[in-house]
């Protein structure tokens, strides 16, 4: 490698100062091929071809991605970068549920009222959660949460009271004469709220805010001793995630129609949990490749029953047993993936891209001529 | 003694029985292997349905509830021979997740062999009443899940502080390192301590499938109740889950006949609450545990 000319060097100076490296085409190529930008290009891809060639039944599961994709990133926000582990993701989706529910037969039904309003209630619950959080970590906050989706529950079981065994229907919103509940609308509404929190979270965890967490979660003691508000920053960590969640649970609402109690019990609250783990605890894409995964899955069991259909009885089964064979699945899925590869299905998908590359690579060189070097390289 | 008082403590007593029968095996667990187990729930269902079947065909109820509780045994052991010896080391949290995946896991299978209805057994115990004192009337199925907490617990006890295997698995709970230094095979110490953990998980299952009827998520559910019990005995402490098992099942049971039987689940996480509030080891648990 020559030694860069003299004159480069004043040029490469000034443009570090600005921030933007050493200026040239292979800068620009570096934004574009970041993955941010990539990620960024194929999710709005993915939207626009659902949105516009997708099916009600697509509609409806991306709506379902999306709204479960907003909980696991926040999730994900606590677990993966704070360390702090929560059983109750469903309990507070039925905070925002809930008050969305109330909210749009009692006339405050204009939407984004109600989910504002889901999202504030949200950072309430969150503030609650964090202060006992604020003395555990690890497994004591998991009793802790997974006491407050009991009570959590609870309340909302009393709160619907026994006059209302279907719960609380949801006005649909509407902006004039557009329905927002509909599967189109309601499909954009949860993918463009999903992409404002991953763009938010983004920016935080690239900043001292995701530092501040990645400290705490590796080790509070020397996270303290380096100066970090210990209280400050969990509190904002709880406070954020739940008003997101509060967040989803009102858009959730929106979906279902019919907001009851028994939907948010802790097997949602397990199902948010396994997606996170199984997606890859720590990135932003892991949590929503495991809602795409969760959510897509029974359907893949259908599918699969499809290739028995000539044997009826196998085929038959599945498909009656669909939901247990997944949450089976879910299971043993969690169960490897947390024994033998921590990433989740992100790792992984990683793994598999690095051995295509290696193997990409291999071949090109084997396919290659022989090149003859005849210039010694320089010491 | 009023009749109300009579119910409490006859149903306070058993369901505390139930709650020490889980709380038991999740101690024996986090003192040998370091992990919160949440699939004790998913042990007591297997026992249950094990047992069900085999009485069912028409086995006696001793002899099935040995083979089952025996099956459990050979299940818990493999569980953790085969995964969670893997995860040694791993942090709290990550195992205890593992241990959730666990459950569902084998509650999925459960259902997909028994189905997910109401498990029907024949009558294995008369309805005779026994008056023991003053006007507390058990019934033999009362007594049986008596019997069965003590004798397990005499087992238990017993075995870890009067025999050479209880006081390897002692040693491996109190310091694994040093364990492995005086020639402990901790491995097979550890498979063992999950092995009688599903061994009493099964019985507590099996206690609970005969004194009431049933479905395997009711069962399942079970071992998560037994958290605030656990809880306030102490993690690490095995009187002290049978003590809390009985205090958390008499509290529960005041609270069904005074308030309903809805706030039960509520009063009890609400004691866990407590407990994690203001004394995070529980009643008698060490000092270790008060920050996990």
């Amino acid at each position: 490698m020559t030694v860069p000319a003299a004159q480069d060097s004043a040029a490469r100076e000034s443009a570090a100062v600005a921030g933007r490296g050493s200026g040239d085409a292979g800068d620009d190529r570096a934004f574009w091929r970041s993955k941010t930008t990539i990620g960024t290009a194929v999710y709005l891809v993915a939207v626009v071809a659902v949105l516009f060639g997708g099916s009600q039944f697509t509609l409806y599961e991306g709506t379902l991605i999306a709204t479960y994709g907003i909980v696991t990133v926040a999730q994900d926000w606590i677990f993966g970068r704070a360390g702090l582990v929560s059983l109750g993701p469903a309990a507070i989706m039925a905070v925002g549920a809930f008050t969305t529910a109330r909210l749009s037969t009692e006339g405050w039904g204009f939407f984004p009222v109600p989910l504002l309003i889901s999202f504030v209630f949200g950072g309430v619950i969150g503030l609650l959660i964090g202060i006992p959080g604020l003395r555990f970590r690890g497994l004591y906050l998991m009793l802790t949460t997974l006491a407050l989706q009991f009570i959590i529950s609870f309340a909302a079981e009393q709160y619907q009271g026994v006059n209302r065994e279907a719960g609380f229907t949801v006005t649909p919103p509407t902006w004039g004469s557009l329905q927002l509940a509909n599967p189109q609308p309601l499909f954009l509404i949860s993918v463009i709220l999903l992409g404002l929190v991953l763009l938010g979270l983004s920016g935080i965890h690239g900043g001292a805010p995701g530092r501040a967490w990645n400290a705490i979660r590796q080790n509070e003691a020397a996270a303290s001793v380096l100066g970090i508000n210990l209280v400050r920053w969990k509190l904002a960590a709880f406070i954020g995630s739940s008003a997101v969640i509060a967040a989803a649970g009102s858009v959730y609402a929106y979906q279902i129609g019919q907001v009851q109690y028994t939907t948010f019990s802790l097997d949602l609250s397990l199902t948010l949990v396994v997606m996170v783990f199984i997606g890859g605890v720590g990135t932003l894409i892991g949590p929503i490749i495991g809602a795409v995964g969760v959510v897509l899955l029974p359907q893949g069991i259908q599918e699969i029953s499809n290739l028995f259909s000539g044997m009826p009885s196998v085929s038959g089964w599945l498909q009656l047993n669909e939901g247990i064979v997944a949450d089976g699945i879910y299971g043993l899925l969690l169960l490897l993936l947390l024994i033998f590869e921590r990433g989740g299905l992100v790792a992984i998908g990683q793994r598999l891209g690095r051995g295509a590359v290696a193997a990409g690579r291999l071949a090109v060189r084997a396919s290659a001529p022989r090149i003859r070097r005849t210039n010694a390289p320089s010491p | 003694m009023s009749n109300d008082v009579a119910t409490i403590v006859i149903n306070g007593l058993v369901n505390g029985c139930i709650y020490a029968l889980i709380g038991v095996g999740f101690v024996v667990i986090f003192r040998a292997t370091g992990v919160v187990s949440f699939a004790q729930g998913a042990f007591m269902v297997l026992g249950a349905e094990i047992f069900a079947s085999l009485v069912n065909d028409g086995l006696s109820t001793g002899p099935a509830a040995i083979l089952a509780a025996g099956g459990a045994f050979i299940f818990g052991g493999l569980v953790y021979w085969l995964a969670f010896s893997r995860l040694t080391g791993a942090e709290a949290f990550i195992t205890s997740v593992a241990t959730v995946g666990l459950g569902i896991l084998v509650e999925a299978v459960v259902l997909l062999i028994w189905g997910p209805a109401i498990i029907v057994i024949p009558q294995l115990f008369s309805y005779q009443v026994h008056h023991l004192v003053g006007q507390l009337g058990f019934s033999n199925i009362d007594l049986f899940a008596m019997a069965v907490t003590v004798a397990v617990f005499a087992v238990v006890l017993f075995g870890l502080h009067r025999t050479p295997v209880g006081l390897r698995m002692r040693a491996v709970a109190n310091n694994p390192r040093l364990a492995v230094f005086t020639g402990v095979n901790v491995l097979v110490t550890s498979t063992l301590a999950w092995a009688i953990a599903g061994l009493t998980a099964a019985l507590a299952g099996i206690v609970y499938l005969v004194g009431t009827q049933p479905d395997p998520g009711s069962i399942y559910a079970l071992g998560l109740a037994a958290f605030p019990a656990i809880l306030l005995g102490g993690f690490d402490s095995i009187p002290g889950t049978l003590v809390g098992g009985i205090i958390i099942g008499l509290v529960q049971a005041t609270v069904a006949v005074y308030v309903g039987g809805a706030w039960q689940d509520v009063v009890a996480y609400g004691v866990l609450l407590a407990v994690l509030l203001l004394r995070p080891q529980g009643m008698f648990g060490s000092p270790q545990v008060a920050r996990l």
